[in-house]
């Protein structure tokens, strides 16, 4: 087990180092962060130059990215290129924000999409199984922004109507969210429409897969087994099916961490919450590159770090995986 | 095609059996034979069934897929709408009507209006135009990329296979829309054009893996190697042997990428970083309809529900393809 721990640990270096490269020499090669001053006709040729030198334009890319990789080992990816503004903080702040979406996110949508695919595979061709699957699929159909667009209007509308406010639809925080459990209130009151957007999309997904899983196991010879030796069916379906079939999902959930990342740029810029995804697309709109640099460096380090403890858990899970 | 061979039976008075086809091609004919009955007999009463080719079978599965069916005429027909759009919106994409501005859903404006007075049913239909040209040029060029580097992975393998793997990792360690904003963001954006090459030179990378996989295992093919012993070249194998071998996943990948690509180009351009604003998609619709308040609820629900419906009926398409292309399953009958 510890070989292939440390195989894995290996392999995803080469794999963070290739990104950062790839994602240092796009986002420089392609755009010119300078634009907006040579497009100003009071800014002279040569104040144009002095910028570049003082912020090391005018060296060839493989060695601003050296400068680059120092400087976010060993200074927390540095400082904005205009205003001189320390990224890591800021980065930081969004960043705990969008994981307290994400993990909740996470969370109930396994446990909803896990026992929707379970009651489907059991009665499969029930009503509850058609409507499920018929739910999965326009899930699949709808993007994102949209979902959260609808949600916003109709609890904006509640709003304006009746003055009773259930979820708020903007921000993180009220101006004044109060202490304690007034402030997991408030909290709640606005994470909640950013949640359920995204778990109804996870939901989708999540139960298909578990059906998909389920229905592959209770086919399998062991399970005829069990029931043939005379187990009870709701022994055989939680002891004997089910912690099979929640390997795979285990590997899915992981792994879609890091789509989920790409749910919340578009979510969060919906309900202006002070995430990831928010500050993502206000960077990305600035044209300022280092941010956007940082954003995607760490995106891909909490991925890469996702899927190393999904092929761990599989590992744990699955000795198949480990042995072969 | 296959149903002419049915008339041709009853006329020669042989009892047919309610699903004549379920045995197999050659179905009664062959069954008769192994029976052990007399061979002349078969040919006496002349049940000639027509040869039918794997496309027959393929077409006849897919014919009989109702749900398949019907979302392709429901496909057809708004696409069709949007090509024809010209003739078919009851106003122009700009037309402004002064005396009903942001008006809801009436007879006139099934859609409503936004605030400067201009139709939203065909401005809908024109945001089907222009989504659906993004969708399939993006479908065709990402499958058609994605199926040569593919291919070329599959049969060389070598540094080729290499890099198109470390691609693909690539891909998998960030969020395909932050790729794609950042990719706007520095590339460019606006035009459909712009957006669908944008979209294609991202997306190619699950068709070309579906096609690696296949053409990894088809290379090891005894028939492969028959044409590599004949003095067949890597590329009449390629295109003549292998390709057709494939054809059924790759044109399955292809139909759902173009699925794909309606829900990215409308969340890009509902971010800003897709179409730009005077040419209406049903992004940019969302997009302008949310800047003109919650209180008009129908300028952000109905161009929703078309991309939902459309992409609905893509994804059923791309199911009943897989059911009717796929030769290890009989779920429908042939």
């Amino acid at each position: 087990m510890l070989t292939y721990i440390i195989r894995r640990l290996l392999y995803s270096i080469p794999v963070l180092v290739t990104t950062s490269f790839l994602i240092f020499t796009f986002v420089s090669v392609t755009g010119d962060p300078l634009a907006r001053l040579r497009a100003n006709p009071r800014i002279t040729v040569a104040e144009i130059r002095s910028v570049e030198h003082a912020k090391r334009l005018d060296r060839p890319v493989i060695i601003r990215y050296g400068f680059w990789v120092r400087d976010a080992a060993t200074k927390e990816f540095g400082t904005t290129m205009f205003g001189n503004n320390r990224i890591w903080p800021q980065l930081k702040r969004v960043l705990g924000h969008t994981l307290q979406l994400l993990v909740t996110v996470q969370i109930l949508a396994i446990l909803i999409g896990v026992s929707i695919g379970v009651l489907s595979a059991i009665r499969q061709y029930s009503l509850f199984d058609y409507s499920m699957t018929a739910f999965s699929f326009i899930g699949f159909a709808m993007p994102v922004f949209w979902l959260a667009l609808v949600l916003q209007v109709i609890f904006t509308n509640i709003y304006l109507k009746w003055h009773v406010r259930i979820f708020y639809t903007a921000r993180l925080s009220s101006v004044n969210p109060g202490h304690g459990l007034h402030f997991l209130l408030d909290r709640g009151q606005h994470l909640a429409l950013p949640v359920m957007t995204l778990v109804t999309l996870e939901i989708a997904a999540y139960s298909r897969y578990m059906r998909a899983s389920m229905l592959e196991v209770i086919g399998s010879d062991y399970v005829r087994t069990a029931r043939a030796k005379g187990l009870v069916e709701r022994r055989v379906i939680l002891k004997h099916v089910l912690r099979n079939a929640l390997i795979p999902v285990a590997t899915v959930a992981a792994l879609g961490f890091g789509a989920l990342f790409g749910g919340a740029i578009v979510t969060e810029t919906i309900f202006t919450l002070d995430g990831m995804g928010y500050y993502f697309i206000t960077t990305l709109q600035s044209s300022d590159p280092y941010p956007v640099m940082a954003w995607l460096m760490v995106t891909a380090t909490m991925v890469i770090v996702f899927n190393l403890i999904a092929d761990i858990a599989y590992g744990f899970l699955d000795p198949r995986i480990r042995l072969g | 095609m296959g149903d002419d061979a049915r008339p041709a039976e009853s006329k020669t008075g042989t009892t047919l059996t309610p699903e004549p086809a379920l045995t197999g091609p050659y179905g009664s004919a062959a069954s008769v034979a192994f029976s052990g009955q007399p061979t002349d007999f078969v040919y006496e009463t002349g049940l000639e069934l027509e040869a039918r080719s794997q496309w027959a079978f393929a077409r006849r599965r897919f014919l009989r897929h109702r749900l398949a069916m019907t979302s392709l005429v429901m496909l057809l027909v708004m696409f069709a709408t949007g090509i024809f759009a010209n003739f078919v919106a009851p106003y122009s994409f700009s037309a402004i009507d002064i005396n009903a501005l942001a008006v809801k859903p009436t007879w006139h404006h099934l859609f409503g209006t936004d605030q400067a007075g201009r139709d939203y049913f065909s401005r809908v239909i024109y945001g089907i135009r222009t989504s659906e040209r993004v969708a399939l040029l993006v479908g065709f060029l990402s499958t058609l990329i994605g199926t040569i580097v593919g291919g070329l992975a599959g049969y060389y393998r070598g540094w080729i296979d290499n890099i198109l793997m470390r691609i693909t990792d690539l891909f998998l360690t960030l969020p395909l829309i932050a790729v794609l904003l950042t990719a706007a963001k520095y590339l460019g954006h606006g035009t459909p054009t712009q957006v669908a090459l944008l979209l294609a030179a991202f997306i190619w990378t699950p068709i070309a893996r579906i096609v690696r996989g296949i053409f990894l295992s088809l290379r090891e093919k005894d028939y492969v190697e028959a044409a590599k012993a004949s003095g067949s070249g890597d590329v009449r194998i390629m295109l003549r042997h292998m390709i057709p071998n494939a054809i059924g996943p790759i044109l399955v990948a292809a139909t759902l990428t173009t699925g794909t690509a309606i829900l990215l180009e409308s969340a890009l351009s509902f971010l800003g970083f897709g179409i730009q604003d005077p040419t209406p998609s049903l992004g940019t619709l969302i997009s302008s309809g949310e800047d003109q308040g919650v209180r008009s609820w129908w300028l952000v629900t109905f161009p929703g529900i078309t991309i939902v419906l459309v992409v609905l009926c893509i994804n059923f398409i791309g199911d009943g393809l897989r059911d009717a292309l796929d030769p290890t399953q009989r779920r429908v009958r042939a």
